[in-house]
Parts: C-alpha cells; sequence; structure tokens
C-alpha cells in the first residue's frame, strides 16, 4: 500500500515543527489488516481457541465479566478503562478501510475469517479451520456457529459473500478494493459497469456451501490469499444492515461488527471514538472494559494530553520528542519497526537510469545512517534492502548497492558516463508522507557535481505527470506492505503486470521467482523464491532503498502488556492494568 | 431605511455569488484529478473512478457543477466530503457552534482586557505600568500563536496542570487556553488603541472642564475618557472578527478543538473540495451578513452617517 499521511501538517511545518519532518501525527500509513486478540493457541491453523468452547461457566471468567461490563462500564467504579491517541480516521466501515488509524478501530469493531497473531502469524478469526484444494486454487473456510454480530445476529458465509461483493464493488468506491484482486471474478465485478446499487454483484469465486462453510477461489495458485483476507476489507457485514442509504449512512456512523468491542454511540468527528466490550463476542474477551479512541489533529498536543496525566497511550509521537520521551519515560517508551519502504524510484526506461551502473552510483553515495540519525532521531532506521528486515522473507542486509560508499559510487558513476549535461529532475511527493530528500540531493550535487531540479507534486498529480515512459528522473516514494511478506513489496513494486510499478522495470526472470512464490504449496516453501527475488532486484537496482519506519509511542505506568505489532497495529485488547 | 437595506442586501448577494465563484472555480482548477486522490493511491478500476466521477458531478464542465452546486445549495445540501463522505452540511453544523464560543470567549477577554489595561496605562502615562504595557503589547504582537499556544498548554496544562491542555471533554474551561492564545495579539492593538485614544481624551478640553469642576479622577476616566475612546475601538472589534479566523487555524490545531479553522485546513491538505467550497461558502455568508449589519447599525446608532442614494 503506497504509505499516505494526511496532509494537515505540511501547513505547519515551517513553523514550528521542522524537525518533526512528517514522522508524525496524522501519519497514515496503510494498515496491514485486521488481527485480533491472541488464542492462547493460536498459530495452529485448525486449532480452537480455548475459550470459545467454555461459554462463561464461572463468575471469574473473561467473557462473563464481560457481559456486565459492557451493559454497564463501570457498575463499581473500578473498571479498566483506557484512552489512545488516534486521528481523524477517513472511515471506519470495515468495506472503505484504507489507513492505519481507522483500521485501530475496526480491528477492534470486526474479526475477519483469518487474523493475525501480536508476532503476525496467522490464527483462526470467524473460520475455526481452513484448507486448500490440491491444485491450490480453492480455499474452504470452515466457520465457526457460535460467532455472531454485536446485537446476537449470527454471523453466516453468506455475510462474507456479501462482505466480499460489497468491497469488490465500484459502487462503494472502496480505496483498497485492489486486495481482493487475487479472487476468482473479482476485478470483473470491479471493473463492471456501475449499478448504483452496492453489493448486488457477487463475487463469481466466492461461494457459500452452506451457513458454516464458505469457499474462495483464486486464478491461479496464491499461497499467500490467507494472509490476504485479513485485511478488514474482508470482514463479514449482513446485507440488512446496509440496505438502504439511510442505513449505509448510519452503518458508516456505526459499524455492526463481530469483533471483541463493540460501539459505545456513534463516532463523534474529530472528538472520539468510544467502544466498550462485546457481550456477544463468543471467543476469548478483551482485557479493558472501554477504550475511548480519542481524535487529534497533531501528535505533539497528544503527547502533551499525555504528559499532563490526561491520555493512557500517545501514538506516532514526532520526532522532535522523541529524545525527550525517551529519557522521562524510559519504560513505557515504545519503538517498534514496522512494515514501511521509504526509497528513491529510478525511470529505469529513460537514460541514464537504463543503465544499471547510475542507479547503483546514486545509491551508493546515499547516506542511510546519516539521513536515520540526523533527520529521523531514530524514529526510521537505515534501509538495508529492498524490504524491511521485519518483514517474513526478507534478506538479512546490507545488500551491495544500500551501503553509503562515496569512493566506489563515484568510481561507477564516472565509468558508466555519468548523466548527459550534469543536470537532472527529482520528484518530490509532498504527500507522501516521506521526507529526508535534501540530504539526498545534497549528496549528490556534491559527490557527482550535477545540478538538481526539485519538481514537487502531489501524488495524485505524480501519477498523471509520469505516466509510463514519461518521468524524466528519480522520485521519492513509500510502500506499505498488505500484510506481513515480503512478497507485499516485491510483487508490487517490481512485478512487470503491477499496477503500482512506477519504475517502468520489468525482469521475466523476476516475474517467474514471483510466480513460483505464489504457486508454492505454503508460505513456508515460497520463501526461497522471495529470497531469489530480492537478489535479481539487488542487482538491478530499480530503485534505491533509503529507510524503515517504526511506530513511536509511550504509554502510562498504569498498564502493562502493551503490544504492537509490526503492522502498526496497537494491540488495545490485550493491555492489562499494571500490578 | 429600507431601500438602503434592500440595495446593501442585493450588493451582497452579489458579492456572495462573484466570491463563491472564484472559490469554486479556484478550488477544482488544481492540477490533479480529484476522482483519483479519492480513490485511492494504489490502483482502482475504470469503473471505480467512473462511479466516482457520477457520484461526485465531476463530469461537467465546471460552470453547470457551480450552478447545480448554488442549486443544492438553495436546498441546504452543500454535497459530500470526498474523504469521510459525509454531508458537508452537518460537518459545518458539528464545527460552527465549536468556532462560535471560540471567538465568542476571545472577543469578550479582548474587549474587557483592553479597556480596562489600556485606560489604565493611560491614567499612568509615563510611569512605569505604562512603559510595561507597551513592551509586553510590543511583544504580544510579535509573537507568533503557534508559539504562545504551545507555551501556555507546557506551562498551565502539563506543569501546573491547572487547566486542559486541549479538546473539549472539560467543557467551557477547554476554551480558556485556546481563547486567552487568540486573544493575545488583538488584545495587545486593543490596550493600545484604547490608551492611545484616552490620552487624547485626557488632554481634551471637556477632561480639563471635569477636573476642574473636581471631579474625581477615577469618574473622568470612567465618564469622559473610556466612554469617548470606546468608539474607534468598537469599529476595531468588528474587523477583529474577520482578522480572529485566520487565527482559529492554528489556534484550533494546537488546542484539538474541532472547529471550522481545524476542518477547513485538513481539507485543504487533504483536498477535500467539497468540503473546502462548502465551508469557504459559509464563512463568505457570516462575513457579508455581518458587514451588512454593522452597516445598519452604524447608520442607526450615529444620525450624522448620511444613507448616500
Amino acid at each position: 500500500m503506497r504509505v499516505r499521511r494526511r496532509r494537515v501538517r505540511n501547513l505547519f511545518i515551517p513553523i514550528v515543527l521542522v524537525a518533526a519532518g512528517c514522522s508524525g501525527d496524522d501519519a497514515a500509513l496503510d494498515d496491514t489488516g485486521a488481527a485480533e486478540p491472541a488464542a492462547t493457541d493460536g498459530g495452529t491453523v485448525s486449532s480452537e481457541p480455548a475459550a470459545r468452547t467454555t461459554p462463561a461457566p464461572a463468575t471469574t471468567d473473561g467473557a462473563a465479566v464481560a457481559t456486565t461490563a459492557a451493559a454497564n462500564p463501570d457498575p463499581d467504579g473500578d473498571a479498566f478503562e483506557l484512552s489512545v491517541s488516534i486521528s481523524e480516521p477517513a472511515s471506519i466501515d470495515p468495506g472503505l478501510s484504507q489507513e492505519i488509524e481507522g483500521a485501530q478501530v475496526t480491528r477492534l469493531l470486526f474479526r475477519p475469517l483469518v487474523t493475525l497473531a501480536p508476532d503476525l502469524s496467522l490464527q483462526p478469526g470467524v473460520a475455526t479451520e481452513w484448507s486448500v484444494s490440491d491444485d491450490g486454487l480453492t480455499w474452504t473456510f470452515v466457520l465457526d456457529p457460535a460467532a455472531s454480530f454485536s446485537d446476537g445476529r449470527p454471523v453466516i458465509a453468506g455475510d462474507f459473500e456479501f462482505a466480499f461483493a460489497r468491497s469488490a464493488d465500484p459502487d462503494l468506491a472502496s480505496p483498497s478494493s485492489y486486495q481482493g484482486l487475487p479472487i476468482a471474478g473479482w476485478s470483473a465485478v470491479n471493473e463492471a459497469e456501475p449499478s448504483g446499487a452496492i453489493g448486488d454483484e457477487p463475487v463469481s469465486g466466492v461461494t457459500v456451501v452452506d451457513d458454516h462453510t464458505l469457499t474462495v477461489s483464486t486464478e491461479e495458485p496464491f499461497a499467500l490469499l490467507p494472509k490476504v483476507l485479513t485485511y478488514p476489507i474482508f470482514s463479514p457485514v449482513a446485507p440488512e444492515y446496509v440496505d438502504t442509504d439511510e442505513a449505509a449512512a448510519a452503518y458508516a456512523e456505526q459499524p455492526i461488527g463481530n469483533g471483541p468491542y463493540v460501539m459505545d454511540g456513534p463516532w463523534r468527528h474529530n472528538e472520539a471514538i468510544n467502544v466498550v466490550r462485546n457481550p456477544a463476542f463468543a471467543d476469548t474477551p478483551g482485557n479493558p472494559d472501554a477504550i475511548e479512541f480519542r481524535i487529534y489533529s497533531d501528535s505533539l498536543t497528544s503527547y502533551k494530553d499525555f504528559q499532563a496525566g490526561d491520555l493512557d497511550i500517545a501514538r506516532m509521537l514526532p520526532a522532535d520528542v522523541v529524545a525527550e520521551a525517551r529519557g522521562d519515560y524510559p519504560d513505557t517508551f515504545t519503538l517498534t519497526e514496522a512494515g514501511v519502504l521509504t526509497y528513491m524510484g529510478f525511470p529505469t526506461d529513460v537514460p541514464p537510469f537504463d543503465n544499471p551502473d547510475i542507479r547503483k552510483a546514486l545509491s551508493l553515495a546515499i547516506d542511510r545512517e546519516a539521513i536515520a540519525e540526523r533527520i529521523w532521531s531514530g524514529t526510521q532506521a537505515a534501509a538495508t534492502g529492498m524490504v524491511p528486515s521485519i518483514a517474513p522473507g526478507a534478506l538479512a542486509g546490507p545488500c551491495d548497492a544500500c551501503t553509503y560508499d562515496p569512493d566506489r559510487a563515484k568510481a561507477l558513476f564516472d565509468a558508466a558516463g555519468g548523466i548527459p549535461g550534469n543536470s537532472m529532475v527529482v520528484y518530490d511527493i509532498a504527500d507522501d508522507g516521506t521526507g529526508g530528500l535534501d540530504p539526498i540531493l545534497n549528496s549528490w550535487r556534491e559527490l557527482f557535481g550535477i545540478d538538481i531540479e526539485v519538481r514537487s507534486f502531489e501524488f495524485a498529480q505524480f501519477l498523471e505527470e509520469t505516466a509510463p515512459g514519461v518521468p524524466v528522473g528519480p522520485f521519492e516514494l513509500g510502500w506499505a506492505w498488505d500484510y506481513p511478506s515480503a512478497y507485499s513489496f516485491l510483487s508490487p513494486l517490481f512485478e512487470s503486470t503491477s499496477g503500482v510499478n512506477n519504475l517502468s522495470w520489468a525482469d521475466p526472470a523476476f516475474d517467474e521467482q514471483m510466480r513460483l512464490a505464489r504457486e508454492a504449496s505454503d508460505e513456508e516453501a515460497g520463501l526461497a523464491f522471495l529470497a531469489e527475488g530480492q537478489r535479481l532486484v539487488e542487482e538491478a537496482m530499480p530503485l534505491a532503498p533509503v529507510s524503515f519506519a517504526a511506530d513511536i509511542g509511550v504509554h502510562s505506568e498504569r498498564l502493562s502488556n502493551v503490544v504492537v505489532d509490526a503492522g502498526s497495529m496497537w494491540r488495545l485488547e490485550l493491555i492489562e492494568p499494571a500490578a | 431605511m429600507a431601500l438602503f437595506v434592500v440595495r446593501r442586501g442585493i450588493g451582497a448577494i452579489a458579492t456572495f455569488l462573484a466570491a463563491t465563484a472564484l472559490v469554486f472555480t479556484v478550488t477544482f482548477a488544481l492540477p490533479g484529478d480529484p476522482a483519483r486522490a479519492i480513490a485511492g493511491q494504489r490502483q482502482a478500476s475504470q469503473a471505480t473512478l467512473d462511479s466516482i466521477r457520477e457520484r461526485y458531478g465531476l463530469d461537467d464542465p465546471l460552470p453547470v457543477r457551480y450552478l447545480s452546486w448554488l442549486g443544492d445549495l438553495v436546498r441546504g445540501d452543500l454535497g459530500e466530503s470526498y474523504v469521510s463522505r459525509r454531508p458537508v452540511s452537518a460537518i459545518l453544523l458539528d464545527a460552527l457552534p465549536v468556532t462560535a464560543t471560540l471567538l465568542l470567549i476571545t472577543i469578550l477577554v479582548e474587549a474587557a482586557v483592553a479597556l480596562v489595561v489600556g485606560a489604565s496605562a493611560a491614567s499612568r502615562r509615563g510611569r512605569r505600568f505604562d512603559h510595561l504595557t507597551v513592551a509586553c503589547c510590543a511583544l504580544a504582537i510579535a509573537a507568533p500563536l503557534f508559539v504562545v499556544g504551545s507555551l501556555v498548554q507546557d506551562v498551565m496544562g502539563v506543569r501546573l496542570g491547572v487547566l486542559p491542555v486541549a479538546g473539549t471533554r472539560s467543557g467551557l474551561l477547554g476554551y480558556v487556553l485556546p481563547a486567552l492564545t487568540l486573544a493575545l495579539p488583538g488584545m495587545a492593538i486593543g490596550i493600545r488603541l484604547v490608551r492611545a485614544e484616552s490620552v487624547t481624551q485626557l488632554r481634551s478640553t471637556h477632561v480639563r472642564t471635569a477636573r476642574a469642576k473636581g471631579i474625581s479622577d477615577g469618574a473622568v476616566t470612567r465618564r469622559h475618557v473610556v466612554r469617548n475612546a470606546l468608539v474607534p475601538f468598537v469599529s476595531f472589534v468588528g474587523l477583529e472578527v474577520g482578522a480572529l479566523a485566520g487565527g482559529t487555524i492554528v489556534v484550533e490545531r494546537v488546542f484539538n478543538l474541532p472547529g471550522v479553522g481545524l476542518a477547513i485546513a485538513r481539507a485543504i491538505s487533504q483536498r477535500d473540495n467539497a468540503l473546502i467550497v462548502g465551508f469557504t461558502m459559509a464563512i463568505i455568508a457570516v462575513y457579508l451578513l455581518v458587514d451588512l449589519a454593522v452597516d445598519v447599525a452604524t447608520v442607526l446608532l450615529d444620525p450624522r452617517i448620511e444613507v448616500v442614494r
């Protein structure tokens, strides 16, 4: 997913927050998908989470407590409640989910077929088990008969069928509909003439066998499909919740889900979203009785609210307070690597950028360590390869041309004939959430003695300006994974058939490795092909990786077990009161 | 008089149409396809883009869109936000009370402080209090709102913990720091205005006469100095409402108040054209109404001002 941050900050950067760059507040990296509380035995595909088989036998049982707690979150004044900062989500409707702010909420309200454990391994969601046919094309999901929406209505296979059709429908115009493209028949729905009605066209690859069995077919074998299905747009939606315009409008403000939490009143825009434990949730309940998502327009303000003791968790700290926060709150400061890559891309079909040696020379001239330290105050790490090191399947770095070696850079640059006219254009995508362009340009100017003209664009405009073959110079962009796998970087960025390959780079040998990874019997078996694919890209350097991002936060000492996963999701349901 | 109001009303409507047409044109003339921006930054099918263009009427030529926007406006429909897909009118109704509250408190604070401090400084002209006031005013006018806001937040909210740092959760208490911040530059200008006007009044013959009659200093200041100094100050407060609107963008952000300034700043940065146009329209309308009201009030209050035919 293209890294996208809300752009409110841009207005204010010149005033005070120069050092903050774009690290902080309105960050809206696209999320990696919903995930649910870690089942005690999570990770085993066919396992039954423990709580599901024991429906509230004793008063000490979490599920029984949840029922009373949700009905009245604070009966004795000792309920466990917490507040956490977010920026105003674009949407909390699962079908329109597109950025991590909204996903922090949606993942508590909904539970898709399959979810991700805190270590981002797969664990059961509504589906208690799943399997794939021998030809690797058809996945069968067995649904938990006890699963229900928060209003008590059972979750059945048809709710997934409808949700998939809804998310694919051009009438919904979901920014995340591309996620379903591996599913057979998805693109046919997504590309069909808009009918005006949402979810009226079923996706042919999704079949309801019975109320508790669903099959999903892919166009070609795709071992990673269960990981794709953890994304919020694949969460169940009961058709009657959105069957009229009025109902759909109400649903957008207060969606009815099947997750561990349920909304406590509608979304108060720009103020707060409140959730309480869902009494109808049959699986392991969340620990906090109630969670308030406090909406901030500026992460610096949320940090001050935290300092004043009015906020329990301040997320997305701006870079200019990171050192202070680390010093003042050493025990509760958290820094979690995220699956986000910032890079300088090259138009590999335009001379001299069609020459791999020029691309390598430019990459070798980037002092990544200095940028991570000086621009980002350690909130981003120097990139060591094409894939952030936390992604399953990432090669250990640094790659050959990912280091800082000015001498070798100059030698390669001169040997390759340099850049004609000693001048080039660099595209700065102002709203892409990336930063730290200046040190790169300065080092190119000084080392190679070239003139650089910077052209600033917004992303939508950049796409028009740089239709295939049009970009005439390097451009700075970011990419966040859609699901935790090296594949979620490699295929979209580099595969010749990808709709978002802005590099005009195509290598049949690389495409072949991606195909083999997809068709591997399982994710593990595909890792070798992903590794080979990375080696091919690192030899060609169609882009120069710059940094890997991290999520920075700080929390109150009254909380314990505060977990942030590498998909930037705060596992709020797992938080416990500190002893 | 009725003719004057009608004439001014027609003028206001013409201004409104010209201003909104300009905003509409400028907003939509910016490069970049709004449909693509709405569709998200990854691949969107042609059908999705078509559906968005249909939904937001992006296919029609600009004049047609402006006219249909005006038609919808008459029915109270300002369209739908590109980002949240909520009705712009609903977003506006959420934001207006917040900004109105903030502005009201700000103006009250400005007026009260300016009158008291300005008049006191004038009556102590050339003494230490007067010099201090003048110096503080210069500082207050020069200090950027963002810096002042952060500073009072740190001191009053974080260090002392006496007032909420941000937000509207504590009701009106949450408006104290933002209103003080926002009021500061206007307060300083107001103080100087009242002080200068009072100094002039203090030197005037009618004040000398009052003194000669043995009226106490305090009574002279209240009855003869401040009352006359009020006239230019009231015009200043009228203008100040407009000047403050820009400050709300900064202050609402720093103090996390979900008002008009915050919404419009975010809409501009997110290229949420429907919201930009709707909110700008509302601001223009409020301005024109206030302007009309001030003109009418002036004519009614001061018989020396003639209605030009």
